[in-house]
């Protein structure tokens, strides 16, 4: 199965002293891959050095085959990033946020951003200026701005952050159908063991800045258990 | 989609988040009142003293004189910060980053909307203030449209070069706040630079708020204008690039 995503020895030391050090692993096409770890663990430092947004020290990443930064704008054409926070334009429209993403994409349809509003039940408020949105609400126009396009590879950071119940709910089943249905891979990052589980079938354990493990959860075992041996097996080491 | 088709995409979504902010509304906004009230205020004046101190002709040369050593500069610092630490501060800009455009490109989208933006001021200008003189005095009038014209758009080179200093300056900046108060400092400072020092003065952008003028009057050579040119021309393209290598560095 090939690798939508390739990241070989990651390495970003901020002046504090807190970073990532030689994080290697793999994203396969199909995969909902979990990226966990405790808050402060790296994660979204890893994230950010995968799209661009900050320049690792060393290492290699590979979007598609394609190697970051130097192919950019034709690997970031098949993934979708929400990192860190629902950031939007807030003195635009749900509607005119979307469409600042569809103009890079001519190809789209005209009826994608009606569809997409659909698909994270914005389309009552497309009109309606986003400062006024909800934090649930924004988090699902940040979600509908990652799939307007449809990317092969969608990179979600803590996707249900700010959401109610019933939110995470309906954005876990979307992951979900649009893996199976669309054949969309993704890497997730959370530190929710609970979501976690529920959604993905391979794993990246990151703690302290270092990848303890890559792979799926030995069977019979919880992720939560599964984690706490890798981060003894890590204190033993 | 090729690089043009890219910027071109960019430089609309940027014209679009202006237009969406009120701040750019308003300064537009003064471009068309400025003119206007100023003619409003000169007719009255002119009928009440019965002198004749601005004709028509003249009038939109004396209000494009206004906006080039005041307006013109505080809107290329208000785009500059709105494209730049603003939206750093807003955490928008890595909205931009993250879609299928490089940074050069971002960048380069960026420089020209604000560009555009002086270029579409500079238009309404001398549309509007053109139209004013009629007010003031329709006489003479129709000799002066030629020259105003070419004055006006003389006049959007070195707003632009003071436009790319601008955006080469704000790049120190996460704050739209600080870097707006930092570059009206600057433009201060500037300002009295050749009283100081004269010899510095003639590198500098804003010194040649009135390099319109050589347009308009005779009997300039074409060298006086062609070096002041060379000479603003190679303040955009150092401060280009300048910016840029700040730019490309940024983490957000």
């Amino acid at each position: 199965m090939d690798a939508v995503l390739r990241v070989s020895g990651l390495t970003k030391q901020y002046r504090n002293g807190r970073g990532v050090e030689k994080v290697s692993f793999e994203v396969r096409r199909g995969d909902v891959f979990g990226f966990f770890g405790p808050n402060g663990a790296g994660k979204t430092t890893v994230l950010k050095a995968i799209v661009g947004l900050l320049k690792p020290d060393r290492g290699e990443v590979q979007l598609f085959g394609q190697p970051m930064p130097q192919q950019f704008e034709q690997a970031m054409r098949k993934v979708g990033t929400l990192i860190e926070t629902a950031d939007s334009f807030d003195c635009m429209t749900a509607r005119a946020n979307l469409e600042l993403v569809a103009r890079f994409y001519p190809e789209l349809g005209a009826g994608r951003i009606d569809e997409v509003l659909e698909l994270v039940g914005l389309a009552p408020y497309q009109k309606e200026k986003v400062r006024g949105f909800s934090l649930g609400m924004k988090q699902r126009l940040a979600l509908a701005t990652t799939l307007l396009h449809r990317p092969e590879l969608v990179i979600l950071d803590e996707p249900t952050n700010g959401l109610d119940i019933e939110g995470m709910v309906a954005t876990r089943s979307l992951i979900r159908r649009l893996a199976e249905e669309e054949g969309m891979s993704f890497v997730i990052s959370s530190h929710m063991i609970s979501e976690m589980e529920k959604l993905c079938n391979r794993f990246a354990i990151v703690r302290q800045g270092r990848l303890l493990y890559e792979g799926a959860v030995e069977d019979g075992m919880s992720l939560e258990a599964f984690y706490l041996q890798q981060v003894e097996q890590a204190k033993g080491a | 989609m090729g690089a043009m088709g890219l910027v071109r995409a960019n430089i609309a979504n940027e014209w679009h988040k202006l237009w969406a902010k009120r701040k750019i509304k308003f300064l537009l906004g003064l471009t068309v009142l400025v003119p206007l009230l100023g003619a409003f205020s000169l007719e009255r004046l002119q009928g009440a003293f019965g002198i004749l101190a601005v004709d028509g002709a003249d009038y939109p040369l004396t209000i494009l004189g206004l906006f080039t050593l005041v307006i013109l500069p505080l809107t290329a610092f208000q785009l500059a910060t709105e494209l730049f630490p603003a939206e750093v501060a807003a955490r928008t800009l890595k909205l931009t980053l993250l879609q299928p455009i490089s940074r050069w490109n971002v960048f380069l989208s960026k420089v020209l909307t604000i560009g555009l933006v002086l270029a579409v001021q500079l238009g309404v200008l001398w549309a509007v203030s053109t139209a004013a003189g009629l007010w003031v005095q329709a006489e003479g009038l129709a000799n002066g449209i030629g020259n105003g014209l070419i004055a006006h758009a003389a006049a959007w080179v070195p707003v632009f070069a003071v436009a790319c200093l601008a955006v080469l300056v704000v790049q120190g900046f996460r704050s739209a706040t600080g870097a707006l108060m930092t570059l009206i400092v600057l433009f201060l400072a500037a300002k009295a630079l050749p009283f100081v020092v004269p010899e510095v003065a003639v590198f500098l952008p804003f010194t040649y708020s009135d390099w319109h003028l050589l347009w308009t009057e005779g009997g300039v050579a074409f060298g006086t204008l062609l070096n002041g040119f060379l000479l603003l021309a190679s303040c955009c393209i150092v401060t280009y690039i300048a910016g840029y290598t700040l730019f490309e560095r940024k983490e957000v």
